[in-house]
């Protein structure tokens, strides 16, 4: 047929004749020709029209209607099962309704002894029928066995000639359960009485791991007699299983969405939850007489379906009137409100509950607490209730905001206020009451609904706080002045250092206020100057630490944990500073109080070991560092904390302090549980988690892998400009160790704009800062490196003596007492390259002497041994080169294990020597060695490679090897013509030997 | 996908004609992706368009839609579906008539071939001759032949009765049987 030459369509049928038909199907058939004569009275071709348009919705029927099947229109033969039609061993007899999978028939057996009908479902086509039927086969018999007074049987199953699935069932004779139940308008009890047996039904299926998957209403048939029958048990499995029970894509299709669970349409597994889910929608419909609101709904109601605002709520096409449905169930509208109230609707909520694992475990636990409501007792389903959400926040967020949340609640009960009279005993104990009333009422009004049924994040909670202590801003002083600073100290704890400070900042100018009791004035010092302590502004710590002090001891002993803390505030910030020697005393002082028996120091303790370890690792006292670190890990473990901040603190120390002793895996193992606590606590971006995850490149950067390290850093570049304002150290961190990767791949330019980045950050940093801290010495010398490597040996000299400069200035630092050594040592390096031996002897002897403790080899003296080696070499001192190189290479040896660059400059510094002196052959095997160390990370054309390649040249053919040591130095020589500097160019001069 | 999927459903409800396009435009190529793919496979010639929109809604939203955002869906869906149908009937007119036109691979059985298909086009036709005379039954057409909602479902999309809808459906039926087979003699 060619469907694009057609006749021209026949005009559009007579308006009026259209009305009259629009109102004629409304009648039963049989009154339609009465009807059709009345209404067109007189009007012949009125009557002619509507007649004729009567008479094609008849051969309508045939034409368009159900199943549908679009896929005949693309050629594809329709099924075929019609009246008469040969299915298996039955014949159909009638047809009984369409769905989404197919259709369902009355049939009978043919040559069955009696008249024996079945209800058959024959599968629409798209349907893989032969999976459909090998999975029948598997689970016929657990189908088949399924028999309950309440569920219709499954008698049999195949596929039919024409490649279709079908599937025999117990016929029944009955109305939707709705329906039934409206008709005979039973009132509630007796519509949970047969709801019950609909539980009944499910809970047998369960028990035999038959999940319906599809419970909707049309499934759930009633007998005249009031017999519960549940259709197509099974079914559905059969037509969607996969092996993990997880939905695929096609199996998806089958779902009628109105009625499918939440997890459905996540894809998640299906399981007995799906059936309660969907047994509250029926049970809510039975109960309201309407459909229970589902999440994105326009009704404005929440989403926790409520089983009386239904009612209240507009009313939606095909449900019946408020006053109808109650009639149905023989009471009033509004007995049938109150009833819907209270008990019962926490059932239908519990069961509709969004996440499967709070919804009712079983069809039978259910039907249980419908049971209790029947017999008038106290259901399971309860509300959210306080106690239930304090819990479930507190287990939720990190034990330390947990701890201090509970700490500020029994601290409430404690005698945190000054001790006095029975007046003030009266008043503290007025005031405790109503800040923990606040506390509480943050929880108690943190409603799940809310926040779309998700629990309220502990920084939301706080908002919360904030909010309401806004409102509440008339009030006790002391009160407000108390709560702003647990308030804003509980920010700190979650890393929002912006609302935290602007809280301590405001609690802080509240110190005015006599009314306020000194201990509360002297906490919010403390917390204050916490803050500012992670920030690196040690001198506001420090003014703010002892003000808490001058007013902790105001308070006298009411006071003694804000002014051991303020101790220890003041402890951490000459320790930031660098004054480890003034701090640890007060610390140990403070530690040595809070071991006293009696002393409720709780998490303090770890506090303190940790802080001991900081500084024991700024002193290099290494091994007592690492102690102090295991030691603070038992103390918590002991105290049940070992997955709290605190914790990931120690480990993060330990961490670095293993790394830095060479100690590669037990680092990154440490390193690693630090990184899983903070990332579990507070996830990848939080200040805290970032340092570790810098660390851990560290690690890696040590051992020469920096070129998997190199967009981890780049992230954190990233991350850190985005929290600049409030954690601004870290910029200039994530930047130096940036620009140190980049140099290490060679890429020099990139490395030198990171790191005068880095620099401009720190300078801005300390200038706040009155010009204290240890990094920006450290900055320079990277950068000087870098400028070094460039061959800018002015710009390079520059740095390094500003770095001597910086660190001579800051003379009680022992930390800024190693950058000095290296700074000078690097600077003699320089000196060096540019042929000024003696100046580079001289620097190198500037150097003051490390501690005198053999036992930890400092990495430092590695470098700078090293590098003096080199320096008298190439002046012209073979012997004393030699002893250095040797001192270096024993240094190198005790301070890393494992394979890293860092030896390198030892080695060579050895294998320089040695070639001088005259050993080639233990020359060759240290610049193997080198090399391997060397590249990777730096590219081949980088001079810390070509150096060595040239010496091996050179060492190559000291040995006699001249093809060999011809060959590279060729190879080396091409390399080396494309670096313009100065280094390059001595390089290619120190060839010329061997070609 | 889903997110961007949302906002644009939502935009397009408000009336915004380009979200609108780029929507059906998505849900095109969406559907006749996966609707050439099971004619020309292993699915033996079989098409459910029906459960090919239903499973585009499950996949691409991962909760359920208000009722307006569901209408405007289904909506869509059923008219990208019908465009699908279409273009893959015409494809195959052109094959058969040696078009040229890039053939899709589909196996025939020769019983398909003979078989006397409901044109399609001419639907196609009619459909848009309701389109003018009643755009409302024209709309349930598509939602229930195209999309293969069942009348309750299509009750509560589109705010009626079922049984409103069920004769809405008559009354379509009756348009589109007229315009296709034409006056009686």
């Amino acid at each position: 047929m060619s469907e694009e030459t057609t006749s021209p369509p026949p005009p559009a049928p007579d308006a009026r004749a259209w009305q009259l038909l629009r109102a004629a199907l409304e009648l039963p058939a049989a009154e339609r020709a009465a009807f059709a004569a009345q209404a067109c009275a007189g009007d012949a071709a009125l009557r002619a029209e509507l007649d004729a348009l009567l008479a094609r919705d008849g051969d309508a029927d045939s034409l368009l209607d159900a199943p549908l099947d679009p896929q005949r229109w693309l050629g594809v033969p329709a099924h075929d099962a019609g009246i008469g039609s040969v299915v298996g061993p039955y014949r159909i007899v009638a047809e009984l309704g369409s769905g989404g999978m197919g259709s369902v028939y009355r049939a009978e057996r043919i040559g069955g002894v009696a008249r024996h009908h079945v209800a058959l479902k024959v599968i629409k086509r798209g349907m893989d029928s032969g999976e459909i039927q090998a999975r029948f086969v598997r689970e016929r018999d657990i189908l088949a066995q399924l028999k309950h007074p309440h569920i219709a049987r499954l008698i049999d199953g195949g596929v039919s000639d024409t490649g279709q699935a079908w599937f025999a069932m117990e016929l029944i004779d009955g109305e939707p359960i709705g329906a039934w139940c409206d008709a005979r308008r039973l009132p509630l009890a007796a519509r949970i009485a047969l709801f019950l047996d609909v539980c009944a039904a499910v809970q047998y299926a369960h028990r035999n791991l038959v999940v319906h998957r599809d419970l909707k209403p049309g499934n759930v048939l009633v007998s005249g007699e009031g017999e519960v029958k549940l259709l197509d048990f099974g079914i559905a499995k059969l037509l969607t299983d996969s092996r993990d029970g997880a939905h695929t894509g096609s199996q998806l299709r089958l779902l009628t969405p109105e009625y499918a669970a939440p997890e459905q349409f996540r894809g998640e597994p299906v399981t007995t939850a799906t059936d309660v889910y969907q047994l509250g929608l029926m049970l809510f419909a039975l109960l309201s007489g309407r459909r229970a609101p589902r999440a994105g709904d326009n009704t404005g109601a929440a989403p926790m379906p409520r089983l009386a605002a239904a009612l209240a709520s507009a009313r939606r096409a095909g449900e019946a009137p408020v006053e109808t449905i109650a009639a149905a169930r023989s009471t009033s509208l509004r007995a049938l409100q109150r009833a819907l109230r209270g008990d019962l609707a926490r059932i239908v909520a519990k069961a509709l509950a969004d996440d499967p694992a709070r919804r009712y475990d079983s069809a039978g636990d259910f039907a249980d607490d419908l049971r209790r409501w029947l017999d008038g007792r106290p259901v399971l389903a309860r509300p959210d209730s306080v106690a239930y959400r304090v819990r479930r926040f507190v287990a939720r967020h990190t034990a330390g905001v947990a701890a201090a949340t509970l700490a500020a609640l029994s601290l409430i009960g404690a005698s945190v206020y000054s001790a006095d009279q029975a007046y003030r005993a009266r008043q503290q104990a007025q005031r405790a009451e109503a800040v923990r009333e606040f506390l509480v009422g943050v929880f108690a009004n943190a409603d799940p609904d809310e926040n779309k049924g998700q629990p309220l994040s502990a920084h939301q909670l706080l908002e919360k706080g904030e909010a309401q202590l806004a409102r509440d801003a008339g009030g006790d002083a002391a009160v407000a002045a108390d709560l702003t600073g647990l308030i804003g100290s509980l920010y700190q704890k979650l890393g929002d250092f912006t609302r935290a400070k602007e809280l301590l900042e405001r609690a802080a100018t509240m110190a005015g206020d006599a009314a306020i009791p000194a201990a509360i004035k002297a906490r919010n010092a403390n917390e204050l100057a916490r803050l500012e302590l992670v920030q690196y502004k040690f001198d506001d710590a420090m003014s703010h630490a002892r003000e808490a002090l001058a007013l902790a001891q105001a308070a006298g002993p009411g006071a003694a944990k804000e002014n051991r803390e303020a101790r220890r505030m003041i402890a951490s910030a000459l320790i930031g500073e660098g004054k480890v020697k003034d701090g640890l005393p007060l610390l140990r002082e403070v530690s040595a109080e809070e071991q006293q028996p009696g002393v409720d120091a709780g998490a303090n303790l770890i506090d303190d070991d940790s802080l001991l370890c900081e500084a024991y690792e700024f002193d290099e006292q290494t091994e007592a560092a690492i102690a102090a670190c295991h030691a603070a890990i038992d103390v918590a473990t002991a105290q049940h904390r070992e997955n709290t901040w605190g914790v990931s603190l120690v480990y993060n120390r330990l961490g670095t302090m293993l790394q830095r002793m060479g100690r590669y895996p037990e680092s990154e193992a440490a390193l690693r549980e630090a990184l899983r606590l903070r990332e579990q606590l507070h996830g990848a971006d939080h200040s805290g988690t970032v340092v570790v995850r810098s660390n851990l490149m560290r690690l890696y950067e040590v051992q020469g892998r920096h070129a998997e390290t190199l967009q981890g850093r780049i992230d954190l570049v990233a991350l850190a400009r985005k929290n600049r304002e409030a954690r601004p150290g870290e910029l200039g961190y994530a930047l130096l160790l940036l620009g140190d990767v980049y140099d290490a791949l060679g890429r020099l330019d990139d490395a030198e704009a990171t790191l005068r980045e880095s620099l401009a950050v720190w300078t801005e940093l300390m200038g706040a800062n009155n010009g204290k801290g240890t990094e920006r010495a450290g900055v320079l010398r990277f950068l000087g490196e870098n400028l070094q490597h460039q061959g800018r040996y002015d710009e390079a000299e520059t740095a390094f003596r500003d770095a001597i400069a910086f660190a001579a200035a800051q003379k009680d630092s022992s930390l800024l007492a190693a950058e000095a050594a290296l700074s000078h040592a690097d600077l003699g390096n320089l000196l060096r390259l540019r042929h000024r031996y003696d100046a580079a002897l001289a620097e190198f002897a500037l150097i003051a002497p490390a501690p005198a403790n053999g036992k930890n080899v400092s990495t430092r003296m590695t470098q700078i041994a090293a590098y003096q080696a080199e320096a008298e070499l190439d002046a012209g001192h073979v012997a004393a080169a030699q002893a250095s190189a040797t001192q270096a290479v024993a240094f190198a040896r005790q301070a890393y294990h494992g394979r890293t660059p860092r030896v390198t400059p030892a080695l060579f510094a050895r294998a320089r020597a040695e070639l001088a002196a005259g050993h080639p052959v233990e020359a060759e095997a240290l610049l193997r060695e080198t090399l391997a160390l060397r590249s990777p990370p730096h590219p081949a054309e980088d001079l810390r490679v070509l150096e060595v390649q040239v010496e091996l040249a050179r060492a190559l053919a000291a040995r006699g090897e001249r093809d060999a040591a011809k060959a590279l130095a060729g190879a080396t020589a091409t390399l080396l013509a494309q670096n313009k500097t100065a280094y390059a160019a001595d390089l290619r001069q120190r060839l010329a030997d061997v070609r | 996908m889903d997110e961007s999927l949302t906002l644009l459903l939502a935009q397009a409800n408000d009336g915004d004609a380009a979200a609108r396009n780029r929507l059906f435009e998505l849900l095109y190529a969406d559907l006749r992706r996966r609707a050439h793919a099971e004619l020309a496979g292993h699915m033996r010639n079989s098409l459910c368009t029906t459960a090919l929109v239903h499973e585009a809604y499950l996949r691409l939203f991962d909760k359920p839609l208000s009722v307006s955002s569901r209408a405007h869906f289904f909506h869509l869906a059923a008219r990208v579906m019908r465009q699908v149908l279409l273009d893959h009937v015409r494809e195959r007119q052109a094959q058969k008539r040696g078009g040229g036109a890039a053939p899709v691979t589909l196996t025939v059985d020769a019983a398909a071939e003979q078989a006397d298909p409901l044109p399609l086009i001419a639907l196609d036709r009619a459909l848009n001759e309701l389109q003018a005379f009643d755009p409302q039954l024209a709309r349930l057409t598509e939602l229930h032949v195209f999309a293969g909602l069942e009348f309750a479902a299509i009750a509560e999309l589109v705010g009626t009765s079922e049984r409103s809808v069920y004769r809405d459906w008559r009354l379509a039926r009756v348009f589109l049987h007229r315009a296709m087979h034409g006056e009686p003699a």
